[in-house]
């Protein structure tokens, strides 16, 4: 597995070392030893899929507030998404900014969403497929969004509007700039 | 260092040891009497570098003559081995192995087997000894999609440059 820093501290690009021959290829796609190695600890508590029908579909911003925050490892089995983290945790020096990149079947390469990051995708083409690894349960009360178009976030998405985006993700409510969201860890 | 083998005869691919302490780490890339020794026994004539950026693809290229011996430098790639000789019935036989800095495995490609590299970092440094001076009119040129190699690749539109981007 190839690890590469990202302009956020705990959010990493992991890529595959893809061994290929004329039977197809093969790699390990999650090895707990290689992400200690990095300094991460991982621990894989639910592994959930997503598959989107439509070129469009954007599903987040979202989190889980402490102390049910989670980390993610998200992951494109089929199609191409354009993935955006943004960085919520108190006292972090990139608070508010965010890192964005194409994860998609091809490249087979994932993105570690850290606990107090909020996370939303944009699908790039029609039958697009995900996987989340995750660190925690999933725990309504504690399950947090944000608008994709807040203007406080200022993501610049490929599309200027969401073809298939879900009533409770097109209307998060907007930031309140006076009291912003912050995860306290 | 460790030297295995590889489903294609003759390639080899090559471990070597890294001492790493607080400052970096430091590594030998070749010594004529150690890789000798552990079976690579090949007269290297020239060294040369490539730099490319994110999901730049070079390859596949080959020459009857050359033995190649590749490392990364900088970065991390997708390499991919195939056997090209037409005559053999091994051609198209093809191995993949990805190479990344902080590993620096390297991989020996005998004559007759053309490469191919994706880069897969931001940037990467490619290195490889020739065992034999560069001829242009010695070499040859495969599709990176030849569709009788149905090579496995991890980026979906790499930059070619003209003449690799010739089916």
């Amino acid at each position: 597995m190839i690890f590469e820093k990202t302009k956020l501290d705990g959010v990493w690009v992991v890529k595959p070392e893809l061994k290929g021959d004329e039977r197809g290829f093969f790699f390990r796609n999650f090895a707990k030893e290689e992400f200690a190695k990095n300094g991460i600890d991982y621990t894989i508590v639910h592994i959930n899929r997503s598959f989107n029908k439509t070129k469009g579909t954007l599903r987040g911003f979202h989190y889980q507030e402490a102390p049910k925050a989670e980390d993610k490892l998200i992951q494109c089995f089929r199609g191409s998404v354009y993935d955006v983290v943004i960085d919520l945790r108190k006292n972090s020096q990139t608070y508010g900014k965010c890192e964005s990149l194409t994860l998609s079947a091809e490249e087979k390469n994932m993105v570690l969403v850290p606990k107090g990051c909020a996370n939303a995708f944009l699908t790039l083409e029609d039958d697009c497929e995900l996987q989340y690894l995750v660190t925690e349960g999933y725990s309504p009360e504690h399950e947090r969004g944000l608008r994709w178009s807040d203007p406080f976030l200022g993501v610049t998405w490929p599309l200027a509007t969401p073809v298939v985006i879900s009533e409770k993700d097109a209307n998060w409510p907007l930031v309140d700039r006076a009291n912003p969201p912050v995860v306290e860890l | 260092m460790e030297v295995t083998k590889t489903k294609l005869e003759g390639v080899l691919l090559v471990k070597p040891d890294i001492y790493a302490d607080f400052r970096g780490s430091n590594v030998s890339i070749y010594n004529d009497v150690d890789y000798a020794a552990a079976g690579i026994p090949v007269k290297f004539v020239e060294d040369k570098i490539s730099v490319s950026v994110k999901h730049v693809l070079r390859g596949i290229h080959g020459d009857p003559g050359t033995w190649k011996l590749i490392t990364c430098l900088e970065g991390s790639i997708y390499l991919v081995v195939v056997n090209c000789d037409e005559g053999s019935k091994e051609f198209g036989k093809w191995e993949s192995f990805t190479l990344k800095d902080e590993e620096r495995l390297q991989v020996l490609v005998p004559p007759m087997f053309g490469n191919a590299h994706v880069v897969l970092s931001d940037h990467a440094v490619f290195h490889y000894k020739w065992s034999e001076y560069y001829h242009p009119e010695k070499q040859f040129r495969y599709y990176y999609k030849d569709p009788r190699f149905n090579i496995e690749w991890p980026v979906k539109d790499p930059i070619l440059s003209p003449r690799d981007a010739q089916p």
